[in-house]
């Protein structure tokens, strides 16, 4: 009896299988960027607020949705943030996740709650008001931002995943190459173009994984054709909603006639907040001369009663930006959830090691491991009793172990 | 040059806390090797004191008692330690920068950051000496010339207490008087 009553119980608790349908889709147009355009002095006070409840030491665990709350309530009491909904936080709690998402992104913060590092440094630096270090600090960050590689790539993944598994790129690195290749292809890159290209989201079914040689050639492609003519931007967008629906299963334009403008106005914003952050971080100029005219464009998308995306419109590189692309372009972003599951950790300290700009010295390291390493893209040679690799990894401790 | 703050008091009617003030302020600075002692702590406290330590080069020594602790303190230290133990999984160097030392007749409760600064008086590491009795303690910064002594104690401390809890197995002499 008790063995049949504990059967029904695990059929009974037997996990939904619903979520895997969604693995690796997403209803939007292009990666999620909306925590990029935060306003610097609001930005910093949150950092401050997120380390002094972490540090606390007579602090209590809590759980996400609360710790969110209790940061939601000390944002509105601050006037940062004036909620639409006074009864709940559920506003501005969403309000902090989008600058959670920030901070995980630039690599301040670890799911697990631990202090990193940059964390300290960057609290020391905004408390100092240090705005030259500030910037470094920030530039430096974004030169290491990969996108996250949710955990459990195998069989053992959770609901948790986001729909970036299959990415494997370095956002900023590939937000400054679509510019570069603008330049190099003498066009002009807007917000439509950087929707299409560097941030555009690519499901699974029509590429397995996205990885910085895939997303190059695809940018390098695109700014080609748009040499020759201009791109028709309305079919591009279009055929983007087509996706959304398939991956959804619904007819999301049949049931809301402002379906496909607010899913423009999204994709827009999300642009428009990541070119915020590297116009801020120094790496890009951007003006609001508006280049779409004369030509359909995703920003000037509206419904009911909201306005258009306020847009930057025709970005070009600066030098900084075009020194961080040339130092890093070449190296090559490693995830540890893709270095295979045996000897997982023996490997990632070599791979952290190569990071680091140390070689390896070859009594350390087994000829398999050498071959492990080439397989990861780490080929090199080997100089008087050291391994040299041939590109730098970009791997970090503290921000890519789980 | 020393430099002395005092008193550092923790007096809940006049609902000063200084001596966590203190404290935090140190977690939160720039370190390489910080030494708690004290014979009663709050796990808890150990827990939101070990997440500045992970992936970085940090040393955290700790004494405490164990086997005399109230049930519950004891129930907050075994899931402090279960917690470092998934941790040091995560970060290999972790039990080789933290030592968690037992010594069942500690009795001195002192901070030491880098051999620089101490922080000492009659506080435990607990919630209650920490916010709600009357205890009374000093901060002295420039330490070093008493870094010899303050060591040697520190190393009677270590070298006669009866096991570590964390890491498990450092082997730990234990010196008859």
């Amino acid at each position: 009896m008790k063995a049949s009553l504990s059967f029904g119980k695990r059929k009974m608790v037997k996990r939904s299988d619903r979520h895997k349908k969604r693995i690796g889709r997403s209803s939007g147009f292009v990666l999620h960027f909306r925590g990029a355009g935060v306003d610097q002095e609001k930005m910093d006070k949150i950092i401050l607020d997120y380390l002094r409840k972490k540090a606390d030491l007579l602090g209590e665990d809590t759980s996400s949705a609360d710790f969110n709350a209790q940061m939601a309530i000390e944002v509105i009491a601050r006037g940062d943030y004036q909620p639409d909904r006074t009864q709940n936080l559920e506003g501005t709690s969403a309000y902090v996740r989008e600058k959670l998402k920030y901070m995980k992104d630039l690599g301040f913060i670890r799911d697990d709650g631990y202090l990193t590092q940059t964390l300290r440094d960057y609290a020391r630096i905004s408390q100092t008001n240090d705005s030259a270090a500030r910037l470094k600090l920030l530039q430096q960050r974004i030169g290491c931002w990969k996108l996250p590689c949710p955990q459990g790539v195998g069989p053992e993944w959770t609901p948790k995943q986001n729909g970036y598994r299959h990415y494997r790129i370095r956002p900023g690195i590939m937000f400054l190459y679509a510019v570069k290749s603008a330049e190099d292809h003498g066009v002009e890159i807007d917000t439509d173009d950087l929707t299409l290209t560097a941030l555009r989201f690519f499901t699974p079914a029509q590429h397995d994984r996205i990885e910085e040689e895939f997303l190059k050639n695809h940018i390098d492609q695109y700014f080609t054709s748009k040499a020759e003519s201009l791109p028709d931007y309305r079919a591009e967008f279009e055929s983007q909603m087509d996706r959304v629906e398939r991956d959804l299963g619904e007819d999301l334009r049949a049931n809301d006639p402002c379906a496909f403008a607010r899913k423009c106005r999204d994709a827009a914003n999300n642009a428009y907040c990541l070119i915020i952050l590297m116009r801020k971080v120094d790496f890009i100029e951007a003006d609001n001369r508006n280049s779409a005219i004369g030509h359909w464009s995703g920003t000037q998308q509206a419904y009911d009663k909201t306005g258009k995306v306020p847009e930057f419109n025709v970005v070009r590189l600066k030098d900084t930006g075009r020194r961080l692309l040339l130092e890093s372009i070449d190296l090559l972003p490693i995830w540890y959830e893709d270095i295979a599951e045996e000897d997982r950790k023996r490997m990632a300290d070599f791979v952290e090691k190569l990071a680091l700009g140390e070689n390896i010295p070859q009594s350390d390291i087994s000829e398999q491991e050498l071959e492990y390493l080439a397989r990861l893209g780490l080929t090199g040679r080997c100089e008087n009793g050291v391994f040299i690799p041939e590109r730098r990894p970009v791997f970090e401790p503290q921000y890519d172990r789980p | 040059m020393i430099e002395i703050e005092f008193p550092i008091i923790t007096s809940p009617p006049a609902k000063r806390d200084d001596f966590l003030k203190k404290f935090q302020e140190i977690a939160l600075s720039d370190f390489e090797h910080l030494i708690t002692v004290a014979p009663f702590v709050d796990g808890k406290l150990i827990t939101n004191l070990l997440k500045g330590f992970l992936f970085n080069t940090r040393k955290l020594t700790i004494v405490t008692r164990y086997g005399d602790l109230y049930r519950e303190q004891k129930t907050l230290i075994n899931e402090t330690i279960v917690k470092l133990k998934k941790t040091a999984k995560k970060d290999q160097t972790l039990s080789k920068r933290v030592v968690w030392y037992v010594n069942p007749r500690i009795h001195a409760k002192f901070v030491i950051k880098d051999w620089q600064c101490i922080l000492f008086g009659s506080h435990n590491f607990t919630y209650t000496a920490l916010k709600k009795n009357y205890e009374l303690s000093a901060y002295v910064e420039g330490i070093s010339p008493f870094k010899k002594d303050l060591r040697a104690f520190l190393d009677d401390i270590i070298q006669h207490s009866t096991k570590t809890l964390f890491p498990e197995n450092s082997s730990v002499t234990k010196k008859k008087r």
